[in-house]
């Protein structure tokens, strides 16, 4: 059968015909059941309605799930360089390279030398907190952190005290100058910590 | 009485339109003008409209469903639905394409749930319209559509029956030109197929 045929044959195929009088009262027909309608059946809106909660719910859960998942690793992440486990499982990995490992509100990140020093200063924690934003640093004894937008060196001396020290900037437990009001640090030498707490026990 | 209105304007892909092509149907400006009234709710010319496209829609309705019972409930359905809908008419189509692709949803929906029940394809060769010839062709034509899949009757449907064109019939049946393409060639070797056989 060629395409001719074909659609002389499909011509040939006719809808029923309906009388005037059906077509006169079919607008008639339709206007009516719009009229008893009115509003949508109350069963699709409920039915709706507990869709949209369902749906609402489920994203309530898998939100909550993610902040808290977000909050537990950032607790855990601050933890691990508080007591050294992050420290210790990066210097293995980059020997005599790390220089620091900073935690912000974007993850953890290294700054890493291009050289393997060969003797490394005591680590030291420092939290600093600029108006909402907190960020933890492990870092060595002589090295720069960021500060303000000023590059701040960080000391450490023999009693465990640690001094950060930078152009018109100076904090130490005891004093400081050249922080604004919203600048709150608190730092740490671990490893004087940590013999510290070692040795408290046998005293 | 639409359809047996003489073929005119450009045919698609050689098929002779029975209703007239729908550049032909453009939205008039009192078309316009009901529309705004129906948005406003006057139900009255809400009415005009439905009178304006019913046998469009009924006989779209007839030969996606294949029953005159089911086509009446579906062409009064795609006017309910419009109704409902009208406020997100915003006239950048014409008011026949947009009652095309309310009503094609329709069908297709319609055919799911009479499938799922299994009744659709069994009505089909029940209800026969009378054939112009006055023979039985009109009734296998029938039977043969109802044998394609919904999605290919339908794209035989609005361009042979209805006079789309395809760009037309692909933005009613919201697929791309040359899936609609592809779909009546496909249509028309299953359709030259089963008519042959069954003419045999």
């Amino acid at each position: 059968m060629n395409s001719n045929e074909l659609d002389r044959m499909l011509g040939k195929a006719a809808v029923p015909e309906r009388s005037d009088a059906y077509w006169g009262s079919f607008p008639g027909r339709v206007v009516r059941r719009i009229e008893t309608a009115g509003a949508p059946p109350a069963r699709t809106r409920l039915w709706q309605l507990g869709f949209a909660s369902a749906f609402a719910a489920c994203c309530g859960l898998v939100i909550g799930f993610v902040l808290w998942h977000r909050n537990a690793r950032e607790l855990d992440d601050y933890a691990a360089m508080r007591d050294g486990r992050t420290l210790r499982a990066l210097e293995d990995q980059y020997p005599g390279r790390l220089q620091s490992i900073i935690r912000d509100a974007s993850g953890l990140h290294t700054q890493l030398s291009g050289d393997a020093a060969p003797a490394r200063s005591d680590p030291v924690w420092l939290e600093i907190e600029d108006g909402g934003d907190r960020r933890v640093v492990v870092t060595y004894s002589g090295q720069l952190v960021r500060c303000r937008g000023k590059d701040v060196m960080v000391l450490s001396d023999a009693g465990g005290q640690v001094i950060l020290v930078g152009d018109g900037f100076l904090w130490s437990r005891q004093a400081t100058s050249g922080l604004g009001n919203a600048l709150r640090i608190q730092a740490e030498d671990i490893s004087y910590s940590r013999a510290h707490q070692a040795r408290s026990p046998q005293l | 009485m639409g359809r047996t209105m003489p073929a005119v304007g450009p045919a698609t892909e050689g098929i002779h339109p029975v209703l007239p092509p729908i550049q032909q149907r453009m939205v008039t400006d009192d078309e316009r003008i009901l529309i705004a009234r129906s948005k406003a709710g006057d139900l009255e010319a809400f009415a005009e409209l439905v009178r304006t496209h019913q046998r469009m829609i009924y006989s779209l309705a007839y030969r996606m469903s294949g029953s005159a019972a089911a086509a009446e409930d579906l062409a009064q359905e795609t006017f309910i639905l419009a109704h409902t809908k009208l406020a997100a008419f915003r006239g950048d189509s014409k008011c026949s394409s947009w009652l095309y692709r309310i009503a094609i949803n329709l069908c297709l929906r319609w055919r799911k749930s009479e499938q799922r029940r299994g009744l659709a394809d069994g009505e089909w060769a029940l209800e026969q319209a009378p054939s112009d010839s006055g023979e039985n062709t009109g009734a296998r034509v029938q039977e043969a559509l109802a044998r394609l899949s919904p999605k290919l009757r339908a794209a035989v449907i609005l361009t042979a029956y209805d006079g789309l064109t395809h760009a037309e019939a692909a933005s009613v049946l919201g697929c791309a030109e040359k899936t609609l393409s592809g779909r009546l060639f496909s249509a028309r070797r299953q359709l030259a197929e089963i008519l042959r056989v069954s003419n045999a």
